[in-house]
């Protein structure tokens, strides 16, 4: 234990070198690995993003190449793959990890403030941004070549630019808006964030005797409130336009339009997946469909006005309703955890509950998807019929999912700090 | 002296077709192929192979598939697919030369498929050659009861080329040749002869799980349930952070 906190304590340098290493390392055996085995390590996407930079190489749109499903910028990024050497993308999405996670420090070092010695409030903001550095899950991501972490990166610099003074007076807002607009072009989830966002610049002061003029009036957007949606919006719209007139309607469907309707029947691991599968030629509207698309909807507006009004609570509820876009969504691979896990450290240090119960609630979440992945791995490759299986593991999954984020929403604690800042500052009351 | 010349031309004439002739006789291009078919691993990613030997009675006689190219035409029923991408990086990396007869979408259940066809290509070595190509299945519909579907992958159509005109001394109404691409690399085209040839093995089985519809009642009802039992459990948890909040307010 004194060995772990010693390697937690050394200066967050040292840390991000480390975490600089470990996805260069990793980097490296993937390459090895894919040359031995049969399953590699590499993610099928990562050759797809590959092929479609070949395509807009040769003047072609990225599009022609079948399956890929993102938009024409990753296919741009991805343009040195061809030129450079096959691990560029590995690179700077292993580079753009590393810049999470700086952003992610800075971000926990500003929500904590000034309210007791520095010393402290850095070595909880490093422990948070460890959550991102470390995390076998964000390291995998990134070095097996998937883009997902281009979406968090953006959100979470939009997060970083709103609610700290890096940047000062409005242009502060225009960047947030600006980076959420990029955000939401490469991937349409983050455009929930938007509500949450702007509400947190808001003032609330509506309570039993606010009448209803006042109310109505403390709705009406503010300055920063109207700079944040229009920047957002017209970012948005100047990237989707631009697209669209390069390449056409094949951009609008492969990229937006597909995922919205998608009727992926194979096995994953969303709750409807066996569901979706049994109703696959049934075209018209379908009422469990609608009755989780209707619940999910009414509790990111729940979350948004729970979570998002005060800007301290802000980063909780843009975490909160991306655990909730993942548990809800009709397709679930473990590519999407990142949507949450990505915001976990900003909030990770708010939760008042002892360590034991953190681990409880992470085994729980981590052996319901080892449960499935197990019945899975059956179906894929051994042929056997366990469809029934994986839809009651799929079930037991998506609890789990809910019953963490119910015992994450209970412990939720504005201020905790890992329970250091409190108890120097009962100490100082004393 | 012309007399000379043309008894000497005449005699070269007649030595060539005896020597050509004698060859033919001696073959008459008689194949004696085999071919054996092999579907590797289990689950709905697979490999099929194909192990073909060039059978020749004395070493003389190999003259006829010697730096020849083999290219096998495999038919894929509906449930099952070779994926162009994957078969374009492996020819990217010279891991295997597959080229895609037919454009495939790899995503559609088998009901909403049709048979396909895929290339194998590759050079005959010391009369034999071992060819292989990756292939998946397609979900099939779910159906009342459940098990499995069967999918049949039926013997290959083999083809030949050569480096000359070897093939043409064949008779042309037995082998009438045929035009495809030539590799995977190029849109060149070229003439193929279609070769006979005995399989060793039976047509391969591949049987992949399928949905219960019988199912159907429970599963929706179950992820109803869950689904309302599980929001209405984060709306409670929404609001009694909210309450308390409000309590510590006051």
């Amino acid at each position: 234990m004194k060995r772990v906190l010693q390697f937690l304590n050394v200066p967050f340098e040292y840390h991000i070198i480390s975490g600089v290493l470990i996805r260069v390392l990793l980097i490296v055996y993937g390459d090895i690995h894919d040359k031995i085995y049969d399953v590699p390590y590499t993610d099928v996407d990562y050759k797809v993003f590959s092929d479609a930079a070949r395509h807009v190489l040769a003047g072609n749109s990225p599009y022609k190449r079948h399956t890929y499903r993102y938009s024409p910028i990753i296919a741009y990024l991805m343009l040195p793959n061809i030129f450079i050497g096959k691990n560029f993308g590995k690179v700077l999405f292993s580079f753009f990890d590393i810049l999470v996670s700086i952003a992610l420090k800075i971000l926990v070092g500003h929500q904590l403030g000034a309210t007791s010695d520095k010393r402290k409030v850095e070595r909880i903001s490093v422990y948070c941004a460890l959550f991102w550095l470390y995390n076998p899950m964000s390291i995998a991501i990134s070095t097996r070549g998937n883009a997902d972490s281009l979406p968090c990166l953006f959100i979470i610099l939009s997060l970083f630019y709103l609610q700290t003074d890096t940047v000062q007076g409005s242009s502060k807002y225009l960047l947030s808006g600006i980076l959420l607009g990029i955000s939401i072009h490469l991937r349409i989830y983050p455009l929930a964030f938007s509500f949450p966002m702007y509400l947190s610049l808001g003032e609330y002061k509506i309570n039993r005797r606010t009448s209803i003029k006042d109310g109505m009036l403390s709705l009406l957007p503010n300055v920063n409130q109207i700079i944040l949606t229009f920047s957002c919006i017209f970012t948005l719209f100047l990237l989707t336009c631009s697209m669209y007139l390069l390449y056409g309607y094949e951009f609008l469907f492969e990229t937006y339009i597909y995922h919205l309707f998608r009727k992926d029947t194979k096995h994953n691991f969303s709750v409807l997946f066996y569901y979706s599968y049994l109703t696959m030629d049934q075209l018209s509207f379908d009422i469990v469909k609608a009755l989780s698309l209707g619940f999910e909807c009414i509790i990111l507006f729940i979350f948004s006005l729970t979570f998002g009004c005060d800007p301290k609570t802000l980063p909780f509820a843009l975490f909160s309703q991306a655990v909730v876009l993942v548990t809800y969504n009709s397709v679930m691979t473990s590519q999407y955890f990142i949507w949450f896990l990505s915001l976990l450290p900003l909030v990770a240090h708010n939760f008042k509950m002892l360590p034991a119960k953190a681990s409880i609630l992470a085994m729980i979440w981590i052996s319901a998807q080892g449960a499935w992945l197990f019945y899975a791995y059956l179906l894929e490759f051994k042929c056997r019929e366990v469809f029934i299986l994986i839809w009651l593991k799929s079930v037991v999954f998506f609890c789990a999912n809910v019953f963490v984020l119910g015992q994450l929403i209970k412990s939720y604690t504005p201020g905790y700090a890992f329970g250091q800042i409190e108890l120097v500052a009962k100490t100082k009351n004393k | 002296m012309r007399a000379l010349h043309s008894i000497f031309f005449v005699n070269t004439g007649i030595i060539f077709l005896y020597f050509t002739t004698n060859v033919f006789a001696k073959n008459s291009c008689e194949f004696d192929v085999k071919v054996k078919q092999v579907l590797l691993n289990e689950g709905f990613h697979r490999n099929i192979t194909y192990g073909i030997v060039f059978n020749t009675e004395d070493e003389d006689d190999d003259w006829l598939y010697k730096d020849c190219i083999v290219a096998i035409d495999q038919t894929l029923p509906s449930g099952v697919y070779a994926n162009p991408d994957e078969m374009e990086e492996f020819r990217r990396n010279h891991k295997l030369n597959a080229i895609p007869k037919n454009r495939i979408n790899i995503e559609l259940p088998t009901e909403q498929s049709e048979p396909s066809s895929v290339y194998v290509l590759g050079k005959i070595k010391q009369n034999k050659v071992n060819l292989w190509v990756p292939v998946h299945a397609r979900y099939h519909k779910a159906v009342s009861g459940g098990g499995s579907a069967r999918n049949e992958i039926e013997a290959p159509k083999l083809y030949l080329r050569c480096p000359d005109q070897r093939l043409d001394l064949c008779d042309k109404n037995v082998l009438p040749p045929v035009t495809f691409l030539c590799n995977g690399s190029s849109k060149e085209k070229c003439s193929w002869k279609k070769i006979p040839f005995t399989m060793l093995t039976d047509t391969l089985i591949w049987d992949v799980p399928v949905g219960d519809l019988e199912h159907y009642y429970a599963v929706a009802l179950g992820t109803a349930l869950v689904v309302v039992s599980g929001s209405v459990y984060l709306l409670q948890a929404a609001h009694d952070f909210k309450a308390g909040r409000v309590r510590k307010a006051l």
